[in-house]
């Protein structure tokens, strides 16, 4: 599903460079629950900025569904974005002037679906999620897992291929971070979608079918 | 299609909505500019439709006209030639204003006719009291006899049998009003200032036996097309046979000084494009987060991009449609000027009601919506690059390091170069309109240079506002420093403001000083005999005989007077004012005046004696300016022998006509145009006597000859400055409509610049700035942005003025006026701006002093 091969991620930091992605090579195949570990800043989520096509490879290359990203057009990509990927932010990062519901409808609204069709969709996956009560609701008027959950719904009401989250339990208390990462499993499990998690929680990482780690940019260990 | 619809549904619709006061702002500035514009296109329409209506009524049925090829006139030859031809009803004309003495409103607008030709072509319903028409006409269609309109004679008390008084070069004469016609037809032209006379009357009346003004030509059950070939094959070569014009040159180079005025009202709107370029810029920057999550969820570049324009467009286009009904509602003042200013210029032209110009709103619309468009395009293409990733790494959107500010400088600087080369090369070959634009291009130019500018002179300013002002100071150059571009942007917008405030400053008053000084120059004389009262028209050509001159030189306490006749000719699809002038006396009235005259330099024996032989003439500066004419250069004029060339040899500052005057000798014109009357009669009194002694004397002298009209210098002057003065008005409203427009600017940037701000202030509350301190800083920024401001618009307003602004107003109004600075404007300029600082900078002071530190850091 998602292939790394030799992958470097440069960032300019002043005037020195950082190598936030050094070498990186590994494959998430389809289907999988992949846990991604490791110490801050060792680029885990710079891994998975890649793995959505929210970024590109400074040299290596980085292919989603056997497409290589460098070689993708800006509109391809977010074709790709758009309907095969479904991104769930570490800040949630819903639009605050948009009601729940309108925030998970949105994606579907801007593949061209109708109104009328994206909105009953969006909302049997908000009360699949348990909120029903609050798909009226502003953002801010959500709890930090309400939030969160909104988020994980936008991710996956266009029913993508892959599911990535970026420490989607990291802001929660353990109730609800456990609920996120049952859907997330689910959503594998029974859905047949890949599912790439980054966390630094073990426990959350147990949840996974398969966990690796990042230093410095690289798999640690080696194991791939 | 759909996704477009989303994005502009839950992106832009939600975030104006939050931001009303920032949307109205965009929207009113836009609006003001349209404003602007409408007011002035429907006042100018106004007058121009009503005088074409004016017109049409007088042209009835007429179609062609006939004239001698390039001359003035035509003789009787042409109308037998195409009198009894089949199909053509052709109709000779003699047409003359006239001014009847002792009238409260007696200029009006005379045809001679031969009234059994004429009246196929126009539809005359006289009042004839019950007799046979026939009779009726054989009745007052008699020497010396008139025939008014009843609106014309309700105003001036006259009814049939009433004598009426009229000067001619032939002296005095006494009409008879014969009959009166209904208000219909004809004599529903120029408000019922309408009359007409027996052709052989008019003929003798005017002194042009045996000739007429032009020959109407209407068809008679054949088109058009057929009409003219017919009339053509039988008038032979040597006739002119052209399309009656329903419009009046006259009346359109008077209305071209109002239109030169429209050059405020598209800076005014170049100001509102950079106040909305402002608010889309800091609205972009604000949905940086929203739009890097919209494009990770798979929104595509050019929606964005197509949204935030969008999005702007609406703004436009609403801001534009309440510009049209503002500027329609304030036309309805500027009607009342304009045709009193036209009404100075030529005879009456009477507007009833504003007329709504569906073109000029919809151009004004037009341009309205799309300045809002462009102004959106630049930052839009901005929120276009937005990747997915800056919603992980805000603010490096809006910092950028210092080398791309100079690469934009050296564009703006190169465009700058470019635009002046092109207005200096091109000058003679470029529509106005180029002007306008190329203008319009350097105004961008400044603001492209602004960022780095901003840069140089806040690092300068550095140590002296942290000298002067201490920790408040520094921050406030430091903070201008890093965020150069919202600086920069801020005082640009506030920099145009102030450049419409100068430009125009300058302008008029380059105008005032250059036609004041013209004034005192050109008028060598002490009095003046005039036909015509000046306080109803100053561009009457209306005459009198060469007896009035001989009878002045005799009057005691008179050295010296030469005849000056006056007359337009057209020229060039316009109309040329021509003054002859008795040259020895005129030549040598400059000279015993001494001073330094324009007259002065090119008089010497040599050229006099060319001079009255006729061969030379001496034109405006205007003229040379407008046809690229240098000394040397044949002119052609139109003469009753047909054209005839001449050489400039000169050229004089003379601000009587816009389209352009031409100086000749008297007797020359006298020799080849046949027309030996005078206009007006310049006089010098001997040296030691007093002007108030003499007048009574002239007026004594003239009593039975003329009625006349004296006035000195010092009442020519005022006369003229009135007149200036109503065509300024317009310019007036138009400054403080844009003042207003760039005080929404200042506050609107202001008050983004704190909003944007926001968390900067909460931190500098959080580490022990005080709310005293905090306020002094945006104080000090904002008068810190004003100054700067105010002297990127003086400069700016100058060389505008001095330029690109003058060579419009020559290509609209038709004159160059040499440039004055006006000091006293821009003491008021600089003073204003830092007053317009200051105050701008309450009501975000205030919001910045008042921030609650912890919802401050919580800011998005
Ligand atoms: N846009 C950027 N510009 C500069 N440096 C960056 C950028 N993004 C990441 N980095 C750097 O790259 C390295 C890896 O960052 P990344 O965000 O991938 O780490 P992480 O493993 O997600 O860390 P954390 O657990 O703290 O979220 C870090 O040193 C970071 O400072
Ligand atoms: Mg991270």
């Amino acid at each position: 599903m998602i292939r790394f091969d030799n992958v470097r991620k440069v960032y300019p930091q002043g005037t020195r460079e950082v190598a936030a992605l050094d070498g990186l090579t590994m494959e998430v195949g389809k289907g999988e629950f992949l846990a991604v570990m490791g110490p801050s800043g060792s680029g885990k989520s710079t891994f998975l900025h890649l793995s959505g096509g929210l970024d590109l490879p400074t040299s290596g290359s980085v292919s989603i569904e056997g497409s290589a990203t460098s070689t993708l057009t800006d509109d391809a990509l977010t074709l790709l974005r758009r309907r095969r990927i479904g991104f769930v932010f570490q800040f949630f990062n819903l639009i605050p002037t948009l009601r729940v519901i309108e925030n998970v409808s949105l994606p579907l609204l801007l593949d061209g679906k109708r109104q009328g069709d994206a909105r009953p969709r969006a909302e049997a996956l908000l009360d699949r999620l348990g909120l029903g009560h609050r798909k009226e609701h502003f953002p801010d008027e959500l709890s930090g897992g309400e939030m969160q959950r909104t988020a994980v719904a936008r991710a996956l009401v266009i029913d993508p291929a892959i599911v990535l989250a970026d420490e989607p339990t990291g802001n929660l208390d353990s109730a609800t971070g456990r609920g996120i990462l049952e859907l997330l499993k689910e959503v594998a499990e029974k859905e047949g979608r890949t599912v790439v998690m980054v966390t630094h929680d073990p426990a959350a990482a147990a949840w996974g079918t398969r966990t690796v780690r990042l230093r410095d940019g690289k798999l640690d260990g080696g194991a791939p | 299609m759909r996704a477009l619809k989303a994005l502009l549904r839950y992106f832009s619709l939600r975030h104006s909505i939050r931001h009303p006061l920032r949307v109205a702002l965009g929207a009113a500035a836009i609006a003001l500019g349209v404003a602007l514009y409408v007011s002035v296109d429907a006042a100018n329409s106004t007058v121009a439709r009503s005088f074409e209506r004016s017109m049409s009524d007088l042209a009835g049925k007429a179609e062609l006209q006939v004239t001698t090829a390039g001359g003035l006139g035509v003789d009787a030859a042409a109308l037998e030639k195409i009198r009894d031809l089949p199909g053509v009803i052709a109709s000779p004309i003699v047409q003359r204003s006239l001014s009847l003495n002792d009238l409260k409103d007696g200029s009006l607008l005379v045809l001679g006719i031969d009234f059994g030709r004429d009246a196929p072509i126009r539809m005359y319903t006289f009042d004839t009291g019950g007799a046979d028409a026939k009779e009726f006409v054989t009745a007052a269609f008699v020497p010396n006899s008139i025939i008014v309109t009843k609106r014309f004679a309700e105003k001036n008390g006259l009814a049939r049998g009433s004598k009426v008084r009229t000067d001619t070069p032939r002296g005095r004469a006494t009409l008879v009003v014969t009959g009166l016609m209904e208000n219909e037809g004809p004599a529903k032209a120029l408000g019922g200032n309408f009359a007409v006379m027996p052709l052989h009357a008019a003929q003798s009346l005017f002194g042009i036996p045996r000739r007429f003004d032009r020959i109407e030509v209407a068809p008679d059950g054949i088109d058009v097309a057929e009409l003219r070939k017919r009339v053509k094959a039988a008038l032979g070569d040597g006739y002119d046979v052209k399309r009656l014009s329903r419009k009046s040159t006259t009346v359109e180079v008077a209305l071209a000084r109002m239109k030169s005025m429209v050059v405020i009202s598209a800076i005014a709107l170049v100001v509102g494009l950079f106040i909305i370029y402002n608010s889309v810029s800091i609205s972009v920057v604000e949905r940086t987060h929203d739009i890097g999550i919209l494009r990770s969820i798979g929104a595509g570049r050019r929606s964005i991009l197509a949204t935030v324009v969008l999005e702007w467009t609406g703004v436009g286009l609403l801001g534009s449609a309440g510009g049209v009904v503002a500027g329609w509602a304030l036309s309805r003042a500027l009607v009342d000027m304009v045709p009193k200013s036209a009404n100075m210029l030529t005879f009456a032209v009477k507007v009833e009601a504003v007329e709504f110009s569906p073109r000029g709103a919809a151009i004004a619309i037009a341009a309205g919506t799309l300045a809002a468009a462009l102004a959106a395009l630049i930052p839009g293409i901005g929120a276009m690059r937005i990747t997915p990733i800056d919603l992980l790494r805000q603010g490096t959107y809006t910092y950028r390091a210092a080398p791309a500010y100079l690469k934009t400088f050296g564009v703006g600087a190169f465009m700058i170069a470019a635009a002046a080369a092109a207005l200096y090369f091109g000058e003679a070959a470029f529509h106005p309109t180029v002007h306008l634009a190329l203008t319009t291009v350097s105004f961008f130019a400044i603001a492209l240079c602004g960022p780095q500018a901003t840069i140089w002179v806040a690092r300068a300013t550095r140590p002296l506002l942290r000298k002067f002002f201490r920790i408040e100071g520094y921050l406030a150059a430091d903070n201008v420093s890093k965020f150069p571009q919202r600086t920069a942007l801020t005082v640009v917008a506030f920099g145009g403001a102030i450049a419409v405030m100068v430009a125009s400053a300058t302008l008029v008053r380059s105008m005032k000083t250059a036609s004041e000084r013209w004034m005192r120059d050109a008028f060598p004389f002490d009095l003046s005999v005039n036909a015509t009262d000046l306080s109803q028209a100053i561009y009457s050509t209306a005459s009198y005989g060469e007896d009035v001159l001989e009878k002045v030189r005799k009057v005691e306490g008179v050295e010296a007077a030469y005849g000056v006749r006056a007359a337009f000719l057209p020229f060039d699809g316009l109309e040329i004012m021509l003054i002859a002038v008795d040259t020895d006396e005129y030549f040598a009235m400059h000279r015993a005046r001494g001073g330094e005259s324009s007259v002065r330099k090119f008089d010497t024996p040599e050229f006099r004696s060319a001079f009255m032989a006729g061969e030379c003439i001496v034109v405006s500066e205007n003229f040379a300016r407008l046809l690229g004419l240098s000394p040397g250069d044949p002119v052609e004029l139109p003469t009753p022998q047909g054209p005839r060339s001449f050489t400039m040899r000169a050229s004089m500052e003379d601000y009587s006509w816009p389209a352009g005057s031409v100086l000749m000798d008297r007797g020359a014109y006298k020799r080849i145009w046949g027309d030996p009357s005078i206009t007006y009669t310049d006089i010098r009194v001997v040296p030691g006597t007093s002007i108030e002694l003499v007048r009574p004397r002239v007026a004594v002298a003239l009593k039975d000859t003329s009625t006349v009209f004296l006035y000195d210098v010092p009442q020519l002057q005022k006369v003229g400055q009135d007149a200036m003065d109503q065509a300024l008005a317009l310019a007036h409203v138009q400054v403080v409509i844009a003042l207003v427009i760039g005080f929404l600017g200042i506050v609107n940037t202001l008050l983004i610049s704190v909003l944007r701000r926001t968390r900067e202030i909460g931190l500098l509350r959080a580490v022990g700035t005080t709310r005293a301190q905090i306020r002094r800083g945006v104080i000090i920024e904002s008068v810190f942005i004003a100054v700067m401001g105010s002297a990127v618009g003086i400069a700016a307003g100058l060389v505008g003025a001095a330029w690109p602004m003058r060579l419009y107003i020559l290509r609209m109004a038709g004159f160059w006026f040499p440039f004055t600075v006006p000091w006293d404007s821009i003491g008021v300029a600089v003073g204003a701006g830092a007053v317009l600082g200051v105050i701008a900078s309450i009501v975000p002071a205030r919001r910045a002093a008042g921030l609650n530190v912890l919802d401050a850091i919580g800011y998005e």
